[in-house]
């Protein structure tokens, strides 16, 4: 993931929030949506400085889309796996955590956890029954958003996010600590 | 309303574009660089020979499963999307495509339509019928809106402005969006691209999507990029329509694994892309984003004629990664705009006659020196030099003889004269008694020989027969024949 330009981050069930939120504030995000209702959200706001707003995805998109569009600088997702051969995150929105909590917001932060992950795209497929029920969208998103389109010079930040930061839990090895 | 879409340039005007391209040195040198470049990014993807040979046989497998079953699979799909609340729309050709987005754009009271990469809707010219009847089409990826902005087409499938240079760009941009000053700083370009493209997807009515694969089991569409303007132009406006070709379908969700990996490696050379995004139905009830309501157009525009015939169906196993043109040796000298038709290089000459029908296209299925490269890096194998052969042998067949699949434009490089030509040839060739009296008058006629030999003499010295023939030479020098 690195070799395309993602923040990797390696942490601990308990550590992560702290050292999340003071990557945050060194980042100046000061407006950052997240899922209050899920353990990772709580816990990331409860750890993040009074300053940083926090904000849930409450209401539908075009109730407040401009706004979301212009004011929100961070979206925080948690993934629902990960895949080792491409350093992508699968990420499954749902209606805590919309499409375009990933998407839109300038800078997108995604948890994994190393439990999750599968060695290439086809395990994850079949280890997740894919094919059982697909969700209405469903991501794999293996970096910041980028384009060569201007004489093959590679730029980030097309249109998606700018920056991906992936924090990656160690649930693994937790019993071993 | 037009039988065919209205063309900017024809694919007829075929040979005077390549004269002009190949005096086009600043073209020929950009070109040069781009095919080296993309060329090199998909070696280093495929540095194993055997497991690249796999999985080309896989995907290969895969795309002919997938056509030998396609009325099924497209009857499966269509069930599958519409018990996902999907509005499924069967397009025969260009302009069914055009009217059936305009209707559900005129439903909506629709001003604006925000793109993704979509090469089936450059296919029918789609900016340009909505633009006629008063909607506006934005083009999203940054390759593509820089070549709207240009009133150019792309010139590549999947780098569509590769024929652009920054400075060219800069200028561009500069001249279209407000308070961009000039610059040749690609970051600071692309800026001012995302800046200006990011209102249009608040803003849009519609978002219209290409469709990369497509999955019979499940109904999901597949599309692949990098830049993210895919999944806003596919998440954000309330309506989305996908246009893709028919043949787009595999049978299941896992058959487009591999054909995914074949794709971006062959394409730019990444081992995957930065997303891979997965639609499955509208947004369903509890959700709070994702389009209302959603149709998919499938596209047929002359695919059915390639799949009628056994061998031109391998056609239609195409996944539209760009591979062949980046190492076609007409392709890099010419560029993409030569060919005037949507699909340029190798890929082109294959699918185009039956898009646009062989009066049309028969220039460019000689336009080859039939080297193969083409088919040598084709991620799926499709026989593109015989599939050439075979279109060549199609347009030069009497148009008035009956076959049992009849191409468009059979025989529109037909000649009575050559045909007299070449039977005059077979049949002397086949009697050696009357080719040794026709080798004879030609060696003492040679004197005689036309110095004017059509084609052949415009960039070349004219051909004249030997004082005398090789078996004539070595019976002097006392070897028997």
């Amino acid at each position: 993931m690195t070799s395309v330009r993602t923040e990797v981050m390696r942490s601990h069930a308990t550590a992560w929030p702290a050292l999340l939120a003071d990557r945050l504030a060194q980042a100046g995000v000061q407006r950052m949506l997240l899922d209050h209702a899920t353990a990772e959200g709580a816990a990331l706001h409860a750890a993040l400085s009074p300053s940083v707003q926090t904000l849930s995805f409450s209401q539908p998109l075009e109730a407040w889309k401009d706004s979301l569009f212009s004011t929100v600088d961070a979206g925080f997702t948690v993934a629902r796996s990960g895949i080792a051969a491409t350093g992508t995150l699968v990420l499954a929105p749902d209606s805590g955590t919309p499409r375009t909590v990933s998407l839109v917001p300038p800078l997108h932060v995604a948890l994994v956890y190393a439990s999750t992950l599968h060695a290439d795209l086809h395990s994850a497929m079949h280890a997740e029954h894919w094919s059982a029920g697909m969700p209405t969208n469903l991501v794999l998103a293996s970096g910041p958003s980028k384009t060569s389109d201007i004489q093959q010079t590679l730029a980030y930040g097309a249109h998606g996010p700018r920056a991906l930061w992936v924090v990656i839990v160690d649930d693994v090895l937790e019993g071993q600590v | 309303m037009n039988a065919r879409p209205m063309h900017f340039v024809s694919p007829a005007d075929f040979r005077e574009r390549v004269s002009g391209a190949l005096q086009d040195q600043a073209l020929r040198t950009s070109m040069r660089g781009a095919m080296e470049f993309l060329q090199n990014k998909r070696s280093t993807q495929f540095p194993d020979a055997d497991e690249l040979e796999q999985l080309r046989d896989l995907g290969e497998a895969i795309r002919q499963h997938a056509l030998a079953n396609l009325p099924d699979l497209l009857v499966r799909f269509e069930s599958n999307l519409q018990a996902l609340g999907v509005h499924v729309h069967w397009a025969s050709t260009a302009d069914d495509a055009n009217a059936i987005i305009h209707g559900i754009a005129q439903r909506h009271g629709a001003r604006s339509i925000v793109k993704g990469k979509s090469m089936a809707s450059e296919e029918v010219e789609l900016n340009h019928y909505m633009a006629e009847r008063g909607i506006e089409c934005v083009e999203s990826d940054m390759g593509e809106y820089i070549v709207q902005l240009a009133e150019e087409k792309p010139s590549h499938i999947v780098m569509p402005a590769l024929h652009k240079t920054r400075a060219e760009i800069g200028a561009l941009f500069e001249r279209h969006l407000p308070g961009t000053p000039y610059t040749e700083d690609v970051d600071t370009l692309i800026l001012a691209g995302r800046r200006s493209l990011r209102q249009k997807f608040a803003d849009a009515d519609i978002g219209l999507s290409g469709v990369n694969f497509a999955a019979a089991d499940t109904g999901t569409l597949w599309l692949v990029e990098n830049e993210g303007n895919g999944r806003l132009s596919t998440t954000v406006p309330d309506v989305h329509i996908a246009l893709m070709g028919l043949e787009k379908v595999v049978a299941r969700l896992e058959h487009i694994v591999p054909l995914a990996s074949l794709l971006t490696r062959s394409a730019t050379g990444q081992s995957i892309t930065t997303y891979f995004n997965l639609i499955t139905g509208p947004r369903r009830a509890g959700e709070l984003d994702g389009p209302r309501e959603m149709h998919v157009v499938l596209l047929d525009n002359g695919r059915s004629q390639a799949y009628a015939d056994q061998q031109l169906r391998a056609t239609l196993q195409c996944i539209r990664c760009g591979a062949c043109m980046n190492h076609c040796p007409v392709y890099e000298r010419v560029g993409g705009h030569a060919y005037g038709t949507t699909y340029p290089g190798p890929i082109g000459k294959i699918i185009s006659p039956h898009l646009l029908g062989l009066e049309e296209t028969a220039d460019l299925v000689t336009a080859s020196s039939l080297c193969g490269a083409c088919a040598e890096v084709c991620p799926v194998r499709i026989p593109i030099p015989s599939l050439l052969v075979r279109l060549r042998t199609e347009a030069n067949r009497d148009p008035a003889q009956q076959v049992d699949q009849r191409l468009r434009g059979q025989g529109a490089s037909f000649s009575r004269g050559e045909q007299l030509v070449w039977r005059f040839w077979s049949g002397a060739f086949a009697r050696p008694s009357v080719y040794r009296w026709f080798r004879w008058l030609a060696t003492r006629l040679r004197a005689f020989t036309p110095s004017a030999q059509l084609g052949w003499t415009r960039h070349r010295a004219p051909l004249v027969p030997a004082r005398r023939s090789l078996s004539e030479l070595l019976r002097e020098r006392g070897q028997a024949e």
